[in-house]
């Protein structure tokens, strides 16, 4: 299982050595040199990483895997933010982030009012700083 | 020179005081650091005579510089790459309860490097000026491996994973045109991606997104028992205390000022090489990453010394040395002043009150350092369940603000799945944002080199200057292998 949580990060490396060198391999030389000399390197230190790990994993008494006592939160910030992503895409900073931030913080801090008067607060404050008085576009 | 300063106007010094503080503002917030808040306050910079211009713009760029350093210490995400450092132990510290400690060496060793590089820059100018004119393509990409080379170094125990994530930062880095033929390269006809992945939106996913996806499941920011409200005793007490590790403090302030005045060189490499000096050279190199003051001060000062050392060739040579130092040179010309070699003979006095105001500036950040410690702590008490997701908001903000393009957001939050996913397996994040800053630089100077040479390789080692930082590159090389081995042996 060790093992397991280091394979995906090479195995991302190499989806994208592959992926870089199927899409530029026709493109002149002089565009070339220089990616492909970095992805040659990080091909082999992704192959060195995963053999380091083998061994080590191999030297370490295996442990049990701690289970954790509550679930993760990871899962459901990202849902929420890629909602936000398209809340702002559609309806602008403005109600986005005002659902994005009630939405989020009432899931995870259970204070519904608090929540509230945070999200809007934190929302408009932003929006009037940067939108209004900095003439930042959102 | 006492002339100048028996005619400080007060309205000049609260228009420098004001530029810094707005610096240091835009600064702490996530994606807001170096030419984007110039760019922003340009407006009010252009309505002020050409002193107040220049004090007020120099003024944002150095509280900026000291900004990026504010978050990297509370909440472990730089406001700009160059205090990127800054996160290795100003986060650490304020995990053990230490943040007012390393808000306080921060605050001073960013005043202190200031004023050394401004003074540098008033001194030395022209002099160091013709000296990064010996500087070509060559010897920048050799300055650019010299400033990867510290890579081995930023982590010795994850050394392979910390070389993999640099090398992943450069590959990411080498999507969009090159800089030859402007082919595109792995781009998929999306126009948005034709300039590469664009960096602020990819820094902000990296580090901040990534951090806030961490730290969603702990508890509070702070480990163990809090410390009290740090007082405004305690807190100049901090201050004082970073002159114990006076080394590292000269280490980032020559370092960050040779370094800025390299056009193209930047505070990311600075503020690393400092870290990487200050490490190899301290008496504690293991208590570095784990809160060390020493592993805190150096790359905080070098990040702020690359200010004074970035006016350099932008006042001396009329080459500017960064975005930042860009725009500066661009209001400059606007107000009718010339950069070059003949600036400092034609308007030296202005150069001189220029330099006053600035110096004066390095006092006033010292004393916001002082005076908004107690602010910074209580931000450390808000529940991480409000902290999280408000800080995800202010970093879209940052990365839409470039562009205007909803693609950013997408970007910036890819590549915080991406830094969640290296964070889990222990690959070093800062690695990948070096490797993402410095890519497009080392392939620009590399092939410049080998077109101006008609593809002869053997130019990277037969120069002068190239030769010094290949002998440089197998000493930071040989020293983090020495660490390595030396921490080991230890562990026996």
């Amino acid at each position: 299982m060790g093992m397991l949580k280091e394979l995906p990060v090479p195995i991302l490396a190499a989806l994208f050595i592959a992926a870089y060198v199927t899409t530029t391999n026709d493109l002149p030389i002089e565009s070339r040199i220089f990616p492909y000399t970095v992805l040659v390197v990080l091909a082999l230190l992704g192959a060195v990483v995963l053999l380091t790990e083998a061994r080590l994993h191999r030297r370490k008494a295996p442990s049990a895997a701690k289970a954790s006592a509550e679930r993760s939160n990871v899962p459901l910030v990202l849902v929420l933010s890629v909602a936000f992503v398209l809340a702002f895409q559609y309806l602008g900073f403005l109600a986005a982030s005002i659902f994005y931030l009630l939405t989020t913080m009432v899931l995870l801090w259970r204070r519904p009012v608090a929540s509230a008067a945070i999200a809007v607060g934190v929302s408009l404050g932003l929006y009037a700083l940067f939108a209004i008085l900095l003439n930042v576009p959102l | 020179m006492f002339d100048i300063l028996a005619d400080i106007s007060l309205a000049t010094l609260l228009v420098t005081v004001s530029g810094i503080a707005l610096g240091i503002f835009f600064g702490a917030l996530p994606g807001f650091g170096g030419s984007a808040s110039l760019a922003i306050l340009l407006p009010i910079a252009i309505s002020l005579s050409p002193l107040d211009s220049m004090v007020f713009l120099i003024g944002v760029y150095a509280g900026g510089h000291y900004g990026g350093g504010i978050p990297s210490v509370l909440v472990g995400v730089p406001g700009d790459a160059g205090a990127a450092a800054t996160v290795f132990d100003g986060f650490q510290m304020t995990r053990q309860g230490r943040v007012a400690e390393a808000l306080a060496m921060v605050a001073m060793g960013s005043a202190v490097a200031g004023a050394f590089s401004v003074a540098c820059f008033l001194i030395f100018g022209p002099v160091l000026a013709q000296a990064a004119l010996r500087f070509g393509p060559p010897e920048f990409f050799v300055l650019v491996i010299f400033g990867l080379s510290v890579l081995g170094s930023i982590d010795l125990e994850r050394m392979i994973k910390t070389l993999f994530a640099g090398m992943l930062g450069l590959a990411i880095s080498a999507i969009g045109v090159d800089p030859y033929w402007a082919e595109p390269r792995f781009i998929f006809d999306t126009p948005q991606l034709y300039e590469g992945i664009p960096f602020i939106p990819a820094l902000l996913g990296l580090f901040c997104i990534a951090q806030m996806l961490t730290l969603i499941d702990e508890k509070s920011l702070v480990s163990g028992q809090p410390a009290a409200n740090p007082t405004l005793g305690a807190t100049l007490k901090g201050m004082v205390e970073t002159f114990r590790y006076w080394q590292s403090l000269l280490i980032g302030t020559v370092v960050g000022t040779f370094v800025g005045a390299l056009p193209g060189a930047g505070a990311t490499i600075a503020s690393f090489v400092s870290y990487n000096l200050a490490k190899s050279t301290s008496r504690r190199p293991k208590l570095f990453g784990k809160g060390s003051p020493e592993g805190l001060i150096a790359p905080e000062a070098a990040n702020n010394a690359t200010v004074g050392g970035a006016l350099i060739p932008t006042f001396a040579l009329g080459i500017p040395g960064s975005g930042s130092a860009a725009v500066l040179m661009g209001v400059m010309m606007f107000m009718g002043l010339r950069p070059g070699p003949q600036l400092f003979m034609e308007q030296l006095p202005l150069i001189q009150t220029l330099c006053v105001y600035l110096l004066i500036g390095c006092v006033a950040m010292l004393l916001f350092g002082a005076l908004a410690a107690g602010t910074f702590y209580r931000l450390t008490r808000v529940p991480l369940k409000v902290l999280v997701p408000c800080t995800i908001v202010a970093a879209t903000i940052g990365a839409y603000s470039g562009r205007s393009e909803v693609f950013d957001l997408w970007v910036m939050l890819g590549m915080g799945i991406l830094g969640y996913v290296l964070n889990k397996g222990k690959y070093p994040l800062s690695a990948v944002v070096l490797g993402l800053v410095l890519g497009p630089l080392a392939e620009q100077y590399f092939v410049q080199s080998l077109a101006m040479t008609d593809w002869d390789f053997t130019v990277f080692f037969t120069r002068p200057i190239c030769i010094v930082l290949w002998l440089m590159i197998l000493a930071s090389v040989a020293s983090a292998v020495i660490l390595f081995r030396r921490n080991r042996a230890a562990e026996g």
